[in-house]
């Protein structure tokens, strides 16, 4: 998101001074007081020893006017500003012109969607900032929800490249782990975060407490969290477990050679998983109707015993990740970038297939990365490709006939990207050739359902 | 400055044609199958016909139907059995359905010790007709090659649980979603019936020697909007109706959640159809009271 500070506004201040410096006023005018005299074109040496002595002091007098106000107390400061993306899924090949009979819900997926729509506010004043984020989309019909909400206090107040910048945050933030997951929205080149992100960190946002420190090249965040971020499938937003999850990311952002700017980091997430217990039932008879002829006949009573309640569970849940990314200036093109990021975790799925150790009756492993490169063309243009695999469940095995044989429950996406920029829009054409273990094949074994897609995305910041 | 953004353009666009052409080449395609007769839980639907299979392939053992008769509707009927060893799945379907089902191969059975096992739950769609269906189910092994098959009659009955309403005058009411609508008919003599009056029927009725002239509605379907999927509700006048005019109406105590109901009153005297009409229920129709005299007019008919 553009932001007008204090910076930009009086850069744009002495712009427009600037400007009207160079204009030629009319004939004989005299000089206005307090501003530049005018530039007439000086004929001889003396002339021109003049025009420099005139503009020696016209800079004089507006880095003056610099200081002073870079002393002055600083009020209230607001800030507006949001992104809107908007896509038309042309084709999906999972795409049916059904509806789920479990959830009520549409199959198709060629469709246009309003994606993402975020408004924000931001407001500062002195050591102290606030933020308030909404997001509106049609994802799964029309939302409306916060998304980001944030207070923190900071230390210095202006960046100041000799001291270290520190800053506590208290609220509903992006969860600091890796790359990707930190990323702005309408930033990212690709369409959407690799898998494994949207598996283990869905939404991206939590709340808790976050600590972040940035000094020279090393940057540092640290935050105890719920532990169920946004977009969990379970108890999004909420927390069944008071123990708190500890999420940090340390990483280096420094220019090895000239053009040549490389990052990096290291990220942890340790936390508690929360498996809901059950309600004591008591003990009833069924009436299962086997041969569908809608009589009750002897056989067709069941007896279901009761059960004791269980109570509910928690487990361990951690995740480990690295991420790496060079960027290399090749004017006139602009810049070449490669991104990586690997993860390994347990227990931590709360977006894709939940993990839950107590009924698995084993330790969920999950294994995921991603790798991709862009390229961009002039300002005008961009292209990418980026490849990404998630395993939900490194250990999965299926009883195939007679044996038990090993599964790869693997997801992955190889995601071709070309994009159009003008200004603070982009139009964005995205392939995904995905595959996942969600269908059948004709020998028993899982196979891809066939949910390759091609989607167009328009977007704007303001 | 617009020639590389083209450029690039075109490059994505080709990137996109080659990935397209590359991607279909495995995997199977995400379909319900909600269009064929046949549907089995839990299995993956492959539209079009089985293969052929060959005497190389693995065989089906055994094939274990809990009947033999189906009829539309039908839910819940097992269809289980065992293949042979090599065997890792087994492809189910009725023949001339517009695809088959793939079930993974399980577990032996205690009876069948060995052998693999296979078990499925179909259940039968509203488009099957009375008449004689043969199901066909094959073995497939690992390298999904299709044995020979093992085929059963299965023959489609009326369903039991919705017989169609017999009568000298049957006026009916159907309708499209698992919404809570009442039949409202008045006969002749100005009275109404409906779930709330739900027979003419006048007292010692049995001593007259025709049984009488009165009518009954058979059924109130999803009534407080416990859904049991008939979606159908008939008036029957078993024997011969009063002379005169009727009027049929239809009333919507509630959509239950439903943004809508279409409906289709058909009335059939001495076995023919003298009147038909149909209408949208819309949650405009669920306000004000539901008894006596609701309803909008569907129609009116005579009897000579």
């Amino acid at each position: 998101m553009r932001r007008l500070g204090l910076a930009p506004a009086l850069a744009l201040v002495l712009g427009v001074t600037s400007a009207r410096a160079e204009d030629a006023p009319p004939p004989g005018a005299p000089a206005p007081q307090g501003s530049p005299a005018p530039a007439a074109p000086p004929a001889t040496d003396d002339g021109l020893r003049a025009e420099v002595a005139r503009q020696g002091a016209a800079i004089e007098q507006l880095q003056a006017s610099l200081e002073v106000a870079k002393k002055e107390p600083e009020s209230h400061v607001f800030r507006f500003s949001g992104f809107l993306q908007v896509d038309w899924v042309i084709h999906n090949q999972a795409s049916q012109d059904e509806i789920n009979g479990s959830t009520g819900q549409p199959l198709n997926q060629d469709r246009f969607t309003l994606r993402r729509g975020h408004v924000r506010v931001d407001a500062e004043k002195g050591l102290v900032l606030g933020s308030l984020e909404i997001d509106a989309n049609t994802t799964s019909g029309p939302q409306v929800r916060p998304i980001d909400a944030e207070v923190s206090l900071r230390w210095p107040q202006k960046p100041d490249d000799r001291l270290p910048s520190l800053m506590a945050t208290m609220g509903l933030m992006r969860i600091p782990f890796g790359y990707e997951v930190q990323e702005l929205d309408y930033v990212r080149p690709f369409l959407e975060r690799a898998t494994v992100l949207q598996a283990l960190f869905p939404g991206e946002f939590d709340l808790g407490a976050r600590f972040k420190v940035k000094y020279n090249v090393l940057d540092l965040a640290i935050a105890v969290m719920n532990g169920n971020p946004i977009g969990n499938k379970v108890f999004p937003d909420l927390d069944p477990v008071g123990a708190k999850d500890l999420v940090g990311r340390i990483g280096v952002d420094f220019e090895i050679a000239r053009g040549v700017r490389f990052q990096a980091g290291v990220s942890g997430d340790t936390g508690t998983g929360f498996h809901a217990g059950t309600p004591a039932t008591a003990s009833q008879l069924v009436w299962q109707d086997q041969n569908g002829d809608g009589l009750v006949e002897p056989g067709e009573i069941v007896a279901i015993g009761g059960t004791p309640a269980t109570p509910s569970q928690v487990f361990h849940r951690f995740a480990l990740g690295g991420d790496a990314r060079l960027i290399v200036r090749l004017p006139p093109l602009g810049d070449l970038s490669f991104r990586a990021e690997v993860i390994d975790a347990q227990n931590l799925d709360r977006g894709l297939e939940v993990a839950d150790p107590v009924g698995a009756g084993h330790d969920l492993r999950e294994v995921g990365w991603s790798g991709g490169a862009t390229q961009e063309i002039t300002r005008w243009g961009m292209v990418g490709a980026r490849y990404d695999v998630y395993n939900p469940d490194a250990d999965a095995s299926q009883q195939r006939a007679t044996n038990l044989v090993p599964v790869d429950r693997s997801y992955s996406t190889f995601a071709l990207m070309g994009m159009l920029r003008y200004e603070q829009a982009r139009l964005l054409l995205e392939y995904d050739i995905n595959t996942n273990p969600l269908g059948v094949g004709s020998n028993g074994a899982p196979t891809t359902l066939a949910d390759n897609a091609l989607t167009l995305r328009g977007q704007v910041v303001f | 400055m617009g020639g590389p953004a083209l450029g690039s353009a075109a490059v994505a666009l080709g990137l996109v044609a080659a990935s397209g052409a590359l991607s279909c080449s495995s995997g199977v395609q995400a379909d319900t199958g909600d269009d064929a007769y046949m549907h089995v839980s839990g299995a993956q639907f492959f539209r079009g016909a089985m293969p052929a299979g060959s005497a190389t392939g693995p065989g089906v053992v055994q094939l274990d139907l809990m009947s033999n008769n189906i009829w539309e509707g039908l839910a819940n009927d097992a269809v289980s059995g065992a293949l042979a060893p090599t065997a890792t799945a087994a492809a189910i379907g009725l023949q001339g359905d517009v695809g088959y089902w793939v079930v993974t191969a399980g577990v032996p059975s205690v009876a069948t010790p060995g052998d693999p096992s296979f078990a499925a739950t179909a259940a039968f769609s509203t488009g099957i007709v009375v008449g004689s269906y043969t199901l066909v189910v094959r073995a497939v092994d690992q390298a999904g090659n299709f044995g020979l098959p093992k085929q059963q009659i299965l023959v489609a009955e009326p369903s039991p649980t919705n017989p169609p309403a017999t009568g000298d005058l049957v006026v009916t009411l159907t309708w499209d979603t698992e919404s809570n609508l009442d039949l409202h008919v008045v006969d002749p003599a100005g009275t109404e019936i409906y779930s709330g009056n739900p027979s003419t029927e006048p007292p010692f009725a049995y001593d007259q020697p025709d049984g009488g002239s009165w009518g009954y509605i058979d059924y109130d379907s999803n009534a407080n909007c416990v859904i049991d999927g008939l979606r159908r509700e008939d008036a029957v006048w078993p024997h011969t109706p009063p002379s005169g005019q009727y009027t049929v109406r239809v009333d919507t105590p509630s959509l239950c959640g439903q943004p809508i109901a279409d409906w289709t009153v058909e009335v059939v005297l001495e076995g023919s159809t003298i009147a038909q009409a149909s209408g949208v229920a819309l949650p405009a129709d669920t306000m004000g009271s539901h008894g006596l005299g609701s309803g909008v007019l569907a129609l009116t008919f005579a009897v000579p």
